[in-house]
Protein backbone atom coordinates (compact mmCIF):
# COMPACT_ATOMS: atom_id res chain seq x y z
CA UNK A 1 0.00 0.00 0.00
CA UNK A 2 1.48 3.41 -1.22
CA UNK A 3 2.12 5.59 2.57
CA UNK A 4 2.98 9.27 2.71
CA UNK A 5 6.76 8.14 2.29
CA UNK A 6 6.02 6.97 -0.71
CA UNK A 7 4.40 10.08 -2.16
CA UNK A 8 6.98 12.10 -0.51
CA UNK A 9 9.49 10.28 -2.14
CA UNK A 10 8.14 10.36 -5.93
CA UNK A 11 7.43 13.97 -5.45
CA UNK A 12 11.59 14.45 -4.57
CA UNK A 13 12.20 12.66 -7.60
CA UNK A 14 9.85 14.63 -10.01
CA UNK A 15 6.65 13.40 -10.17
CA UNK A 16 4.25 16.10 -8.87
CA UNK A 17 1.15 14.11 -9.21
CA UNK A 18 1.77 12.30 -6.00
CA UNK A 19 2.17 15.95 -4.45
CA UNK A 20 -1.50 15.80 -4.92
CA UNK A 21 -1.91 12.75 -2.21
CA UNK A 22 -0.19 15.11 0.03
CA UNK A 23 -2.11 17.97 -0.37
CA UNK A 24 -5.15 15.81 -0.41
CA UNK A 25 -3.66 14.22 3.45
CA UNK A 26 -3.13 17.36 4.91
CA UNK A 27 -5.15 20.25 3.35
CA UNK A 28 -7.82 20.65 5.82
CA UNK A 29 -5.63 20.38 8.97
CA UNK A 30 -3.47 23.19 7.60
CA UNK A 31 -6.59 25.47 6.56
CA UNK A 32 -8.03 24.86 10.21
CA UNK A 33 -4.51 26.21 11.82
CA UNK A 34 -4.63 28.85 9.33
CA UNK A 35 -8.49 29.87 9.63
CA UNK A 36 -7.64 29.56 13.19
CA UNK A 37 -4.56 31.68 13.63
CA UNK A 38 -6.39 34.28 11.11
CA UNK A 39 -9.93 34.11 12.29
CA UNK A 40 -10.11 34.82 8.16
CA UNK A 41 -11.39 32.15 5.71
CA UNK A 42 -10.57 34.20 2.39
CA UNK A 43 -7.10 35.03 4.12
CA UNK A 44 -6.73 30.92 5.20
CA UNK A 45 -7.28 29.70 1.50
CA UNK A 46 -4.52 32.11 0.04
CA UNK A 47 -2.15 31.05 2.56
CA UNK A 48 -3.16 27.52 2.60
CA UNK A 49 -2.39 28.22 -1.17
CA UNK A 50 0.96 29.32 -0.73
CA UNK A 51 2.02 27.09 1.98
CA UNK A 52 1.72 23.60 -0.40
CA UNK A 53 2.90 25.69 -3.33
CA UNK A 54 6.30 26.40 -0.61
CA UNK A 55 6.41 22.77 0.68
CA UNK A 56 6.40 21.74 -3.13
CA UNK A 57 8.82 23.74 -4.31
CA UNK A 58 11.20 22.91 -1.11
CA UNK A 59 10.74 19.46 -0.23
CA UNK A 60 14.12 17.95 -2.01
CA UNK A 61 15.01 19.79 1.49
CA UNK A 62 12.62 17.48 3.21
CA UNK A 63 15.14 14.69 5.12
CA UNK A 64 12.79 11.67 5.61
CA UNK A 65 13.23 10.39 9.13
CA UNK A 66 14.26 13.09 10.63
CA UNK A 67 10.79 15.13 11.94
CA UNK A 68 7.38 13.94 10.58
CA UNK A 69 6.16 15.31 7.19
CA UNK A 70 3.29 16.99 9.05
CA UNK A 71 5.73 18.85 11.14
CA UNK A 72 7.33 20.10 8.79
CA UNK A 73 4.78 21.46 6.75
CA UNK A 74 3.40 23.04 9.66
CA UNK A 75 6.59 24.79 9.89
CA UNK A 76 6.35 26.25 6.57
CA UNK A 77 2.32 27.32 7.67
CA UNK A 78 4.04 29.13 10.70
CA UNK A 79 6.56 30.84 8.61
CA UNK A 80 4.03 31.70 5.97
CA UNK A 81 1.78 32.96 8.84
CA UNK A 82 4.59 35.21 10.25
CA UNK A 83 4.88 36.61 6.73
CA UNK A 84 1.18 37.53 6.14
CA UNK A 85 1.40 39.48 9.60
CA UNK A 86 4.50 41.43 8.72
CA UNK A 87 3.24 42.26 5.45
CA UNK A 88 -0.23 43.52 6.47
CA UNK A 89 -0.74 47.13 7.86
CA UNK A 90 -2.07 45.74 11.02
CA UNK A 91 -3.03 43.04 12.12
CA UNK A 92 -7.12 42.33 11.39
CA UNK A 93 -9.13 40.59 12.92
CA UNK A 94 -12.09 39.59 12.03
CA UNK A 95 -15.06 38.24 14.31
CA UNK A 96 -16.00 34.45 13.52
CA UNK A 97 -20.09 34.01 12.88
CA UNK A 98 -21.53 33.55 16.81
CA UNK A 99 -22.25 30.18 16.93
CA UNK A 100 -23.61 28.17 20.16
CA UNK A 101 -21.19 25.60 20.85
CA UNK A 102 -20.82 21.87 21.79
CA UNK A 103 -21.45 20.17 24.87
CA UNK A 104 -20.15 16.71 25.01
CA UNK A 105 -22.07 14.26 27.06
CA UNK A 106 -23.88 15.45 30.55
CA UNK A 107 -20.60 15.54 32.20
CA UNK A 108 -19.73 18.85 30.13
CA UNK A 109 -23.34 20.08 30.14
CA UNK A 110 -22.70 19.72 34.16
CA UNK A 111 -19.12 20.72 34.43
CA UNK A 112 -18.80 23.64 32.20
CA UNK A 113 -20.78 25.75 29.98
CA UNK A 114 -21.16 26.19 25.96
CA UNK A 115 -19.12 28.58 24.81
CA UNK A 116 -19.62 31.06 21.58
CA UNK A 117 -16.75 30.91 18.80
CA UNK A 118 -16.45 34.47 19.72
CA UNK A 119 -15.90 33.95 22.84
CA UNK A 120 -13.23 31.41 22.60
CA UNK A 121 -11.62 33.30 20.04
CA UNK A 122 -11.51 36.36 22.51
CA UNK A 123 -9.63 33.85 25.45
CA UNK A 124 -7.30 32.84 22.49
CA UNK A 125 -6.44 35.94 21.56
CA UNK A 126 -5.18 36.85 25.42
CA UNK A 127 -2.87 34.13 25.49
CA UNK A 128 0.76 34.25 25.34
CA UNK A 129 2.44 33.66 21.20
CA UNK A 130 3.54 30.29 22.32
CA UNK A 131 -0.03 29.17 23.84
CA UNK A 132 -1.78 30.48 21.09
CA UNK A 133 0.50 28.28 18.45
CA UNK A 134 -0.26 25.26 20.80
CA UNK A 135 -3.44 25.59 20.60
CA UNK A 136 -3.80 26.21 17.25
CA UNK A 137 -1.60 23.26 15.86
CA UNK A 138 -3.18 20.71 18.68
CA UNK A 139 -6.93 21.50 18.36
CA UNK A 140 -7.39 22.78 15.22
CA UNK A 141 -4.59 21.41 13.00
CA UNK A 142 -4.66 17.99 14.92
CA UNK A 143 -1.28 17.98 15.46
CA UNK A 144 -0.19 15.19 17.51
CA UNK A 145 2.62 16.34 20.88
CA UNK A 146 5.28 14.99 18.70
CA UNK A 147 4.35 17.31 15.61
CA UNK A 148 3.62 19.98 17.57
CA UNK A 149 6.97 19.83 19.32
CA UNK A 150 8.54 19.66 15.91
CA UNK A 151 6.95 22.36 14.16
CA UNK A 152 7.77 24.59 16.74
CA UNK A 153 11.16 23.50 17.61
CA UNK A 154 10.61 22.42 21.42
CA UNK A 155 10.34 19.57 23.37
CA UNK A 156 7.62 17.46 23.79
CA UNK A 157 7.49 17.84 27.77
CA UNK A 158 7.05 22.13 26.34
CA UNK A 159 4.27 21.33 24.27
CA UNK A 160 2.80 19.24 26.84
CA UNK A 161 3.32 22.27 29.74
CA UNK A 162 2.36 24.89 27.30
CA UNK A 163 -1.03 23.01 26.41
CA UNK A 164 -1.97 22.82 29.67
CA UNK A 165 -1.18 26.32 30.79
CA UNK A 166 -2.97 27.41 27.53
CA UNK A 167 -6.03 25.66 28.96
CA UNK A 168 -5.78 26.28 32.55
CA UNK A 169 -4.95 30.31 31.31
CA UNK A 170 -8.29 30.22 28.62
CA UNK A 171 -10.43 28.58 31.14
CA UNK A 172 -9.55 31.60 33.49
CA UNK A 173 -9.69 34.37 30.60
CA UNK A 174 -13.34 33.12 29.76
CA UNK A 175 -14.24 33.21 33.35
CA UNK A 176 -13.45 36.24 34.14
CA UNK A 177 -15.05 37.34 30.55
CA UNK A 178 -18.51 35.64 31.75
CA UNK A 179 -18.42 37.71 34.92
CA UNK A 180 -17.74 40.97 33.25
CA UNK A 181 -20.33 39.89 30.96
CA UNK A 182 -18.52 40.36 28.12
CA UNK A 183 -19.36 39.56 24.72
CA UNK A 184 -16.19 39.93 22.56
CA UNK A 185 -16.60 39.13 18.89
CA UNK A 186 -13.77 41.53 17.75
CA UNK B 1 1.17 12.21 37.80
CA UNK B 2 1.01 15.56 37.52
CA UNK B 3 -2.18 17.45 35.69
CA UNK B 4 -0.25 18.10 32.26
CA UNK B 5 0.41 14.82 32.11
CA UNK B 6 -3.21 13.10 33.43
CA UNK B 7 -4.32 16.46 30.49
CA UNK B 8 -2.56 14.44 27.81
CA UNK B 9 -3.76 10.97 28.64
CA UNK B 10 -7.14 12.35 28.38
CA UNK B 11 -6.76 14.29 25.20
CA UNK B 12 -5.30 10.64 23.75
CA UNK B 13 -8.73 8.90 25.07
CA UNK B 14 -10.82 11.05 23.63
CA UNK B 15 -9.09 10.93 20.30
CA UNK B 16 -9.13 6.75 20.43
CA UNK B 17 -12.83 7.53 20.57
CA UNK B 18 -13.95 7.75 24.69
CA UNK B 19 -16.35 9.85 25.40
CA UNK B 20 -15.61 12.87 27.67
CA UNK B 21 -17.96 10.91 30.30
CA UNK B 22 -15.66 7.55 30.18
CA UNK B 23 -12.77 9.84 30.33
CA UNK B 24 -13.72 11.72 33.66
CA UNK B 25 -14.97 8.57 35.10
CA UNK B 26 -11.28 7.28 35.07
CA UNK B 27 -10.09 10.32 37.37
CA UNK B 28 -12.88 11.12 40.11
CA UNK B 29 -10.39 13.03 42.43
CA UNK B 30 -9.24 15.05 39.32
CA UNK B 31 -12.65 15.04 37.25
CA UNK B 32 -13.95 18.72 37.82
CA UNK B 33 -10.24 19.90 36.69
CA UNK B 34 -9.72 17.75 34.05
CA UNK B 35 -13.44 17.98 33.01
CA UNK B 36 -13.52 22.11 32.61
CA UNK B 37 -10.00 21.74 30.65
CA UNK B 38 -11.35 18.82 28.71
CA UNK B 39 -14.70 21.06 27.82
CA UNK B 40 -12.42 23.41 26.62
CA UNK B 41 -10.42 21.29 24.14
CA UNK B 42 -13.02 20.17 22.87
CA UNK B 43 -14.51 23.32 22.30
CA UNK B 44 -11.69 24.60 20.50
CA UNK B 45 -11.38 21.35 17.82
CA UNK B 46 -15.05 22.00 17.40
CA UNK B 47 -14.79 25.56 16.89
CA UNK B 48 -12.76 26.16 13.67
CA UNK B 49 -14.53 25.82 10.92
CA UNK B 50 -13.89 22.96 8.32
CA UNK B 51 -12.10 23.77 4.48
CA UNK B 52 -15.13 24.24 2.39
CA UNK B 53 -14.95 21.90 -1.11
CA UNK B 54 -14.70 24.97 -3.26
CA UNK B 55 -12.04 26.37 -1.18
CA UNK B 56 -9.88 22.91 -1.41
CA UNK B 57 -10.82 23.31 -5.41
CA UNK B 58 -9.22 26.24 -5.55
CA UNK B 59 -5.99 25.96 -3.76
CA UNK B 60 -5.60 22.69 -5.29
CA UNK B 61 -5.60 24.72 -8.71
CA UNK B 62 -3.31 27.27 -7.50
CA UNK B 63 -1.06 24.67 -6.53
CA UNK B 64 -1.16 22.77 -10.00
CA UNK B 65 -0.43 26.00 -11.41
CA UNK B 66 2.50 26.62 -9.44
CA UNK B 67 3.61 22.77 -9.39
CA UNK B 68 3.45 22.96 -13.68
CA UNK B 69 5.27 26.57 -13.46
CA UNK B 70 7.72 25.14 -10.94
CA UNK B 71 8.91 21.36 -12.72
CA UNK B 72 8.68 22.96 -16.84
CA UNK B 73 11.22 25.28 -15.18
CA UNK B 74 13.10 22.10 -14.26
CA UNK B 75 12.44 20.66 -17.67
CA UNK B 76 10.55 17.26 -16.93
CA UNK B 77 9.77 14.98 -19.70
CA UNK B 78 6.84 15.82 -21.90
CA UNK B 79 4.47 12.85 -20.87
CA UNK B 80 4.66 14.01 -16.87
CA UNK B 81 3.88 18.20 -18.04
CA UNK B 82 1.08 16.24 -19.87
CA UNK B 83 -0.50 15.00 -16.97
CA UNK B 84 -0.42 18.24 -14.88
CA UNK B 85 -1.73 19.28 -17.77
CA UNK B 86 -4.49 17.35 -17.43
CA UNK B 87 -4.89 17.41 -14.25
CA UNK B 88 -5.55 21.03 -14.37
CA UNK B 89 -8.16 21.00 -17.14
CA UNK B 90 -9.96 18.35 -14.77
CA UNK B 91 -10.04 20.60 -11.63
CA UNK B 92 -11.19 23.53 -13.52
CA UNK B 93 -14.31 21.53 -15.33
CA UNK B 94 -14.62 19.93 -12.11
CA UNK B 95 -14.91 22.56 -10.09
CA UNK B 96 -16.66 24.81 -12.33
CA UNK B 97 -19.59 22.11 -12.49
CA UNK B 98 -18.39 20.71 -15.87
CA UNK B 99 -21.16 17.82 -15.61
CA UNK B 100 -23.99 20.38 -16.81
CA UNK B 101 -24.24 20.20 -20.58
CA UNK B 102 -27.63 21.07 -20.75
CA UNK B 103 -28.78 24.58 -22.16
CA UNK B 104 -25.29 25.22 -22.10
CA UNK B 105 -24.50 25.91 -25.94
CA UNK B 106 -26.48 29.68 -25.92
CA UNK B 107 -25.59 31.18 -22.77
CA UNK B 108 -23.39 34.22 -22.68
CA UNK B 109 -20.88 35.30 -19.67
CA UNK B 110 -22.77 36.54 -16.34
CA UNK B 111 -25.65 34.14 -17.23
CA UNK B 112 -27.02 31.23 -15.35
CA UNK B 113 -25.09 28.38 -17.51
CA UNK B 114 -21.88 30.43 -18.60
CA UNK B 115 -20.05 27.53 -17.12
CA UNK B 116 -21.85 25.14 -18.27
CA UNK B 117 -21.65 26.07 -21.81
CA UNK B 118 -17.81 26.72 -21.98
CA UNK B 119 -17.50 23.00 -20.73
CA UNK B 120 -19.73 21.64 -23.66
CA UNK B 121 -18.04 23.56 -26.08
CA UNK B 122 -14.96 22.07 -24.47
CA UNK B 123 -16.70 18.87 -24.71
CA UNK B 124 -17.28 18.36 -28.07
CA UNK B 125 -13.33 19.39 -28.64
CA UNK B 126 -12.77 16.22 -26.88
CA UNK B 127 -15.22 13.89 -28.76
CA UNK B 128 -13.64 15.09 -32.13
CA UNK B 129 -12.18 12.25 -33.66
CA UNK B 130 -9.90 13.95 -35.78
CA UNK B 131 -7.28 15.45 -33.96
CA UNK B 132 -6.83 18.38 -36.31
CA UNK B 133 -10.49 19.41 -35.67
CA UNK B 134 -10.36 19.13 -31.84
CA UNK B 135 -7.19 21.65 -32.00
CA UNK B 136 -9.77 24.01 -33.76
CA UNK B 137 -12.86 23.46 -31.37
CA UNK B 138 -9.99 23.85 -28.81
CA UNK B 139 -8.43 26.92 -30.63
CA UNK B 140 -12.14 28.69 -30.50
CA UNK B 141 -13.17 27.46 -27.56
CA UNK B 142 -10.28 29.41 -26.36
CA UNK B 143 -10.85 32.48 -28.04
CA UNK B 144 -14.35 32.22 -26.85
CA UNK B 145 -13.10 32.47 -23.06
CA UNK B 146 -10.79 35.10 -24.01
CA UNK B 147 -13.77 37.27 -25.19
CA UNK B 148 -15.70 36.12 -22.50
CA UNK B 149 -13.06 37.88 -19.92
CA UNK B 150 -12.78 40.97 -22.02
CA UNK B 151 -16.69 41.46 -21.83
CA UNK B 152 -17.15 40.59 -18.35
CA UNK B 153 -14.31 43.16 -17.47
CA UNK B 154 -15.79 45.63 -19.50
CA UNK B 155 -18.98 45.01 -17.93
CA UNK B 156 -17.42 44.99 -13.93
CA UNK B 157 -18.61 41.84 -13.31
CA UNK B 158 -15.28 39.60 -13.35
CA UNK B 159 -14.57 37.36 -11.06
CA UNK B 160 -11.98 34.37 -11.18
CA UNK B 161 -14.12 32.08 -12.37
CA UNK B 162 -14.01 33.12 -15.97
CA UNK B 163 -10.37 33.60 -15.56
CA UNK B 164 -9.76 30.35 -14.82
CA UNK B 165 -12.02 29.04 -17.81
CA UNK B 166 -10.09 31.15 -20.35
CA UNK B 167 -6.53 29.69 -18.96
CA UNK B 168 -8.26 26.19 -19.23
CA UNK B 169 -9.43 26.25 -22.08
CA UNK B 170 -5.91 27.37 -23.64
CA UNK B 171 -4.34 24.80 -21.63
CA UNK B 172 -5.96 22.53 -22.97
CA UNK B 173 -5.50 23.41 -26.31
CA UNK B 174 -1.84 23.23 -25.61
CA UNK B 175 -2.42 19.37 -24.55
CA UNK B 176 -4.08 18.59 -28.06
CA UNK B 177 -1.10 20.53 -29.37
CA UNK B 178 1.17 18.53 -27.93
CA UNK B 179 0.00 15.24 -28.31
CA UNK B 180 -0.80 15.78 -31.81
CA UNK B 181 2.13 18.05 -32.71
CA UNK B 182 1.76 17.03 -36.57
CA UNK B 183 -2.00 17.82 -36.50
CA UNK B 184 -2.61 21.62 -36.51
CA UNK B 185 -1.09 23.68 -40.09
CA UNK B 186 0.91 26.66 -39.62
CA UNK B 187 -2.51 29.14 -39.94
CA UNK B 188 -3.65 27.47 -37.03
CA UNK B 189 -0.20 27.73 -34.91
CA UNK B 190 -0.27 31.36 -36.21
CA UNK B 191 -3.60 31.61 -34.20
CA UNK B 192 -2.93 29.62 -31.73
CA UNK B 193 0.18 31.63 -30.72
CA UNK B 194 -1.63 35.48 -31.22
CA UNK B 195 -4.19 33.87 -29.20
CA UNK B 196 -1.92 32.87 -26.58
CA UNK B 197 0.49 36.26 -26.42
CA UNK B 198 -3.34 38.14 -26.19
CA UNK B 199 -4.10 36.16 -23.21
CA UNK B 200 -0.66 36.84 -21.49
CA UNK B 201 -1.48 40.28 -22.29
CA UNK B 202 -4.82 40.40 -21.00
CA UNK B 203 -3.76 38.37 -17.49
CA UNK B 204 -0.92 40.95 -17.08
CA UNK B 205 -3.65 43.85 -17.36
CA UNK B 206 -5.82 41.85 -14.90
CA UNK B 207 -2.96 41.12 -12.17
CA UNK B 208 -3.23 45.30 -11.70
CA UNK B 209 -7.15 46.03 -13.01
CA UNK B 210 -9.37 43.16 -12.30
CA UNK B 211 -12.22 44.40 -9.80
CA UNK B 212 -12.12 41.88 -7.18
CA UNK B 213 -8.67 41.16 -4.76
CA UNK B 214 -8.60 37.23 -5.53
CA UNK B 215 -9.35 37.65 -9.50
CA UNK B 216 -6.21 40.02 -9.33
CA UNK B 217 -4.35 37.19 -7.22
CA UNK B 218 -5.77 34.60 -9.71
CA UNK B 219 -4.28 36.08 -12.52
CA UNK B 220 -1.05 36.76 -11.15
CA UNK B 221 -0.87 33.13 -10.79
CA UNK B 222 -1.89 32.50 -14.15
CA UNK B 223 -0.15 34.92 -15.60
CA UNK B 224 2.97 32.96 -14.51
CA UNK B 225 1.47 29.40 -15.83
CA UNK B 226 0.98 31.07 -19.11
CA UNK B 227 4.48 31.35 -19.57
CA UNK B 228 5.42 27.81 -20.56
CA UNK B 229 2.48 27.84 -23.56
CA UNK B 230 5.41 29.84 -25.76
CA UNK B 231 8.33 27.44 -25.86
CA UNK B 232 5.69 24.90 -27.21
CA UNK B 233 4.33 26.90 -29.53
CA UNK B 234 8.16 28.05 -31.08
CA UNK B 235 8.97 24.12 -31.29
CA UNK B 236 5.92 23.48 -33.95
CA UNK B 237 6.17 26.75 -35.44
CA UNK B 238 9.65 26.15 -35.97
CA UNK B 239 9.40 22.43 -37.85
Amino acid sequence: MESETTWIEQTQRGNPSAFGRLYEMYAERVYRYLVFRTQDAHVAEDLSAETFIKAFQNIRRYRIGRAPFGAWLFRIAHNVLIDHWRAATRRQTVAWEDMALVANGAAARDIAQVFTRAELAWGVAQLTDLQQQVIALRFSGECSIAETAQALGRSEEAIKDAQHKALAALRKHLAVGNLHGSKQTE
Amino acid sequence: MDTKHLLQECLDRLERGETLDQVLARYPAQREELGRLLVLATSLQRATPKMPEPAKARVRYELHGAMRAHTLGRGIAGWQTWLVRVALALVVVLALGGGTLVAAAETAPGKTFFPARAAFNETRARLATEPEAAIVLHLENAQDRVDDVRALKERGGLNEAPIFLMVGATENLMVALENNPRAANRATLERAQSLAQTERALLQDLKQTAPVERARHNADTLYQLSESWFPLLERLLAR
